[in-house]
C-alpha cells in the first residue's frame, strides 16, 4: 500500500487525442465500431469491384475481359473480401456501438485488446489485396481453400493463409471481448433475459465464432504443413485425405453462415417491434430458437458436400438435421409477422429493410431446404442454384439486416436524422436490382450452369445478361447510401433523444449523439 | 457503476461486476467443455493441429473474463472527518492511501476539452490532487462530485457534517 499526503497530478485534459491518432490509439467503443462500420463499408466496395469483373465477364458468352485464371481469382477474393472484410467486421461495428449501450456498459471489457482487434484488419486485407500482383496471382481455388487445388496458388499462399489467421485472431479478439462484455458488464437488473434480441444473438454468435474459429485455424495450418512441411494430412498421396478437408472446413464454414446472419436477426428483432409499436412477439422464443439454430448449425456442415460420396446414413443425418433448422428459423419468421400483426406499422427506411429481410431471407432459406434434399441436391450441387441460395441469404439477409441496422442507429450515432426520402430511394433500388441480380440464377441453376465458370452455353445468355444488369445497378445503388450516410453525419435535423416514436431499450435513454462513456441518469431496467 | 454513501460519511465508489465467481466458473465451463470436445474428437480424428489453437483461445478467454474480473473488486472509499479527508484505492486491501486536510481541501469537475468525452472529478488541496470515479458514468460523477462538495465544502471552511438522510 501507498500512504502519503497527497499526490500531484496534471489536470490536462484527457479526451481523445487529435488527429489521426484519436483513430489509432482509439479505445473508445464507439470509435472503434465507427472504425469497423467505415472498414466494412470500404471492403464491400472492393469485394463488390470484384463482382463487378465477375458480372462484366458473364455479360454475355465468351470470354471478354479477362482470362479464366483471373476470373477464378475474383470469385475467390471476392468472397474472402466480402465474408471477412465486410459482413463479419460490420456486425463488430454494430456491436461495438450498440451493445454497451444495450446493456449499460460504459465501455467494452477490453478496450485496448478491441483496437488491436480492428487495426489487425486493414494489414490482413492490404496483405490478401497485395496477392493480386504476386507471381501465380491471388487465390483461385475458392473461398473454401480445398486441397489439392489451393496448393497449386502459386507465391501467395502463405500470404494467404497468414491472412486467414491474421482474420480469424481478430474475429476471436473481437468476441471475447463481447462475450465479456455481455457477462459481466451488465447494469443491474439487467438479467439475461432482459438483455435486448441484438445483445442476446451477439452473445451466441461470439459463442459460434469461439467454438469455429480454432477449427478453421487448424485447418489453414494444416493446409501449409502439408505445401511446406510435408506433412501428409490432406494428401493421398502420403496417406491423408483431402476430403477431410472439407469435412473440417465446413465445420467451420457452416457456423460462420450463422456468424453471418444471428446478429442481423437481431438487428431485424430491435427493428420490428418499433415501427410496429408493440412488444416482440414471443421474446423467450426468439431467444431459445436462436440458440437452437447455434447448436444445430454444428451437426450439419456435410450438407455442402453430399457430392463427395458419404455412407446413405449419413447422408440421411445430414439431410434431416439440416431441415431441422428450419423449425427454429420459421418460429422466427413467425414471430416477427406475429409483431407486426395489427401493429400501429409504419414503414421508415429501417422498417423498409426489415420487411425485405424477412421477405428475401425466407426466399434464401426455403432455397436452402430444396438444397438440403441429398437427392435435388445431386443435381444442384455447383450450380448456379447454389449461388443464388447463398446471395439471397448473404445480401438480403446478412447485407441488408446491416443496412438496417445503420439506418435505424445512424441518427443516434450522429445526433442528425437521415434523408428519409433517398433512403426510401435506396431501399427500393436495392430491393428491386438484388432481385434482379440474383432471382434469374435460380433458373440458370436448375438448367444446369455451373458456378465459378468465365464462359457458359448460350442457353444461359438471356438470365445472365439480366443478372448482370441487376448487379451494376445494384452497385452502383450503394454509392447513394454512401452518400445518405455521408450527409447525414455532416448535418440534418437534429434526432431526438428517442428518435423513432416505438423505441424501447436503454440505448434510446441516451441523448442524441450517444455522449462518450456514460448515461445521463443511472439506467433503469423495468 | 455505483457509489454509495453510509451513516460514516464514507462514500464508496465501485464499477459494477454482474458476473459473480461462480457464474464465471459456469460460464467458463460452457465454452471449454464443447472446445474441448470438438477438439478432442478431431485430434483422434488426425487433426492433432486443433488442439493447441483452441487451448490459447482458451486461455485468452480465461485471461480475459480474469481481467475483467478483477476489475470489478476495484473500490475507491473517500472517507471525510471533521478535520481530515481521506481517499484509500484498493482491490478487497487497500494499495493506495491519499490524506488531505479538509478545510484547506476543494472538489473539483474536470471537464474535457471534448465535450462528449468524460469529465474528471479531482480532490485535492493546495496544487496536490487526486482523480477519483473514472470508473463512474458521467452522471454518476456529476452526483458525486455535488455530494462530495456538500461534505467537503470549499476552500477555507469546513462545513458541519451532517449525517445523510
Amino acid at each position: 500500500m501507498t500512504s502519503h499526503a497527497a499526490e500531484h497530478h496534471d489536470e490536462h485534459h484527457h479526451g481523445p487525442e487529435k488527429g489521426l491518432k484519436r483513430w489509432l490509439f482509439a479505445t473508445n467503443h464507439k470509435d472503434i465500431g465507427t472504425m469497423y462500420l467505415v472498414f466494412a463499408l470500404a471492403m464491400f466496395f472492393v469485394g463488390g469491384a470484384m463482382a463487378f469483373v465477375i458480372r462484366a465477364e458473364l455479360f454475355q458468352p465468351g470470354l471478354q475481359f479477362v482470362d479464366p485464371g483471373f476470373f477464378n481469382q475474383m470469385t475467390t477474393m471476392h468472397a474472402l473480401f466480402m465474408i471477412f472484410g465486410g459482413v463479419m467486421p460490420a456486425f463488430v461495428g454494430l456491436a461495438n456501438w450498440m451493445i454497451p449501450l444495450q446493456v449499460g456498459a460504459p465501455d467494452m471489457a477490453l478496450p485496448r485488446m478491441n483496437n488491436w482487434s480492428f487495426w489487425i484488419l486493414p494489414f490482413a486485407f492490404t496483405m490478401l489485396f497485395s496477392t493480386l500482383f504476386m507471381d501465380g496471382g491471388a487465390p483461385a481455388g475458392g473461398w473454401t481453400l480445398y486441397p489439392p487445388l489451393v496448393l497449386q496458388t502459386g507465391n501467395a499462399f502463405p500470404f494467404v493463409i497468414l491472412s486467414v489467421h491474421m482474420m480469424g485472431i481478430s474475429s476471436i479478439m473481437g468476441s471475447i471481448n463481447v462475450i465479456v462484455t455481455i457477462m459481466n458488464m451488465r447494469a443491474p437488473g439487467m438479467t439475461m433475459l432482459k438483455m435486448p434480441l441484438f445483445t442476446w444473438t451477439w452473445l451466441i454468435t461470439a459463442y459460434l465464432l469461439i467454438l469455429a474459429m480454432p477449427v478453421l485455424a487448424a485447418a489453414v495450418t494444416m493446409l501449409l504443413t502439408d505445401h511446406y512441411a510435408a506433412t501428409s494430412f490432406f494428401n493421398a498421396a502420403g496417406g491423408g485425405d483431402p476430403v477431410m478437408f472439407q469435412h473440417i472446413f465446413w465445420f467451420f464454414g457452416h457456423p460462420e453462415v450463422y456468424i453471418m446472419i444471428l446478429p442481423a436477426f437481431g438487428v431485424i428483432s430491435e427493428i420490428i417491434p418499433t415501427f410496429a409499436r408493440k412488444k416482440l412477439f414471443g421474446y423467450s422464443a426468439m431467444v431459445y430458437a436462436t440458440a437452437s439454430i447455434a447448436f444445430l448449425s454444428f451437426i450439419v456442415w456435410a450438407h455442402h458436400m453430399f457430392t463427395v460420396g458419404m455412407p446413405l446414413s449419413g447422408e440421411l443425418f445430414f439431410m434431416f438435421a439440416t431441415m431441422l433448422i428450419a423449425v427454429p428459423t420459421g418460429v422466427k419468421v413467425f414471430n416477427w409477422v406475429s409483431t407486426m400483426w395489427r401493429g400501429s406499422m409504419t414503414f421508415e427506411t429501417p422498417m423498409l429493410f426489415a420487411v425485405a429481410f424477412v421477405f428475401l431471407f425466407t426466399i434464401g432459406g426455403f432455397s436452402g431446404l430444396m438444397l438440403a434434399i441429398v437427392p435435388a441436391d445431386f443435381q444442384y450441387h455447383d450450380t448456379y442454384f447454389v449461388v443464388a441460395h447463398f446471395h439471397y441469404v448473404l445480401v438480403p439477409g446478412a447485407v441488408f439486416g446491416i443496412m438496417a441496422g445503420v439506418y435505424y442507429w445512424l441518427p443516434k450515432w450522429s445526433g442528425n436524422m437521415y434523408n428519409e426520402k433517398l433512403g426510401k430511394l435506396h431501399f427500393w433500388l436495392s430491393t428491386i436490382f438484388v432481385n434482379v441480380t440474383f432471382f434469374p440464377q435460380h433458373f440458370l441453376g436448375l438448367a444446369g450452369m455451373p458456378r465459378r465458370i468465365p464462359d457458359y452455353a448460350t442457353q444461359f445468355a438471356d438470365f445472365n445478361l439480366i443478372s448482370s444488369i441487376g448487379a451494376f445497378v445494384f452497385g452502383l445503388s450503394q454509392l447513394l447510401f454512401v452518400y445518405i450516410i455521408w450527409q447525414c453525419v455532416r448535418g440534418g435535423t437534429k434526432a431526438t433523444d428517442e428518435v423513432w416514436e416505438g423505441s424501447h431499450g436503454l440505448e434510446w435513454t441516451l441523448p442524441s449523439p450517444a455522449p462518450y462513456h456514460s448515461f445521463e441518469l443511472p439506467p433503469t431496467v423495468r | 457503476m455505483t457509489f454509495t454513501v453510509t451513516r460514516e460519511r464514507v462514500v464508496s465508489i465501485s464499477p459494477n461486476c454482474s458476473l459473480s465467481p461462480r457464474q464465471a466458473r459456469i460460464f467458463m465451463a460452457s465454452l471449454v467443455i464443447p472446445t474441448i470436445v470438438i477438439s478432442t474428437a478431431l485430434a483422434l480424428a488426425g487433426f492433432w493441429l486443433v488442439l493447441p489453437f483452441a487451448g490459447l483461445e482458451m486461455l485468452a478467454i480465461a485471461w480475459a473474463l480474469r481481467i475483467s474480473l478483477r476489475r470489478g473488486r476495484y473500490q475507491e472509499v473517500v472517507r471525510v472527518s471533521d478535520r481530515h479527508l481521506v481517499v484509500e484505492k484498493g482491490q478487497q486491501k487497500v494499495l493506495e492511501r491519499v490524506e488531505f486536510p479538509r478545510y484547506w481541501s476543494a472538489v473539483k469537475l474536470i471537464p474535457a476539452s471534448i465535450a462528449t468525452y468524460p469529465s474528471r472529478l479531482v480532490v485535492g488541496c493546495r496544487g496536490d490532487s487526486l482523480e477519483i470515479g473514472a470508473c463512474l458514468t458521467e452522471s454518476e460523477r456529476r452526483g458525486l462530485c455535488e455530494h462530495l462538495r456538500q461534505l467537503v465544502g470549499p476552500v477555507e471552511a469546513s462545513p458541519r457534517l451532517a449525517i445523510p438522510r
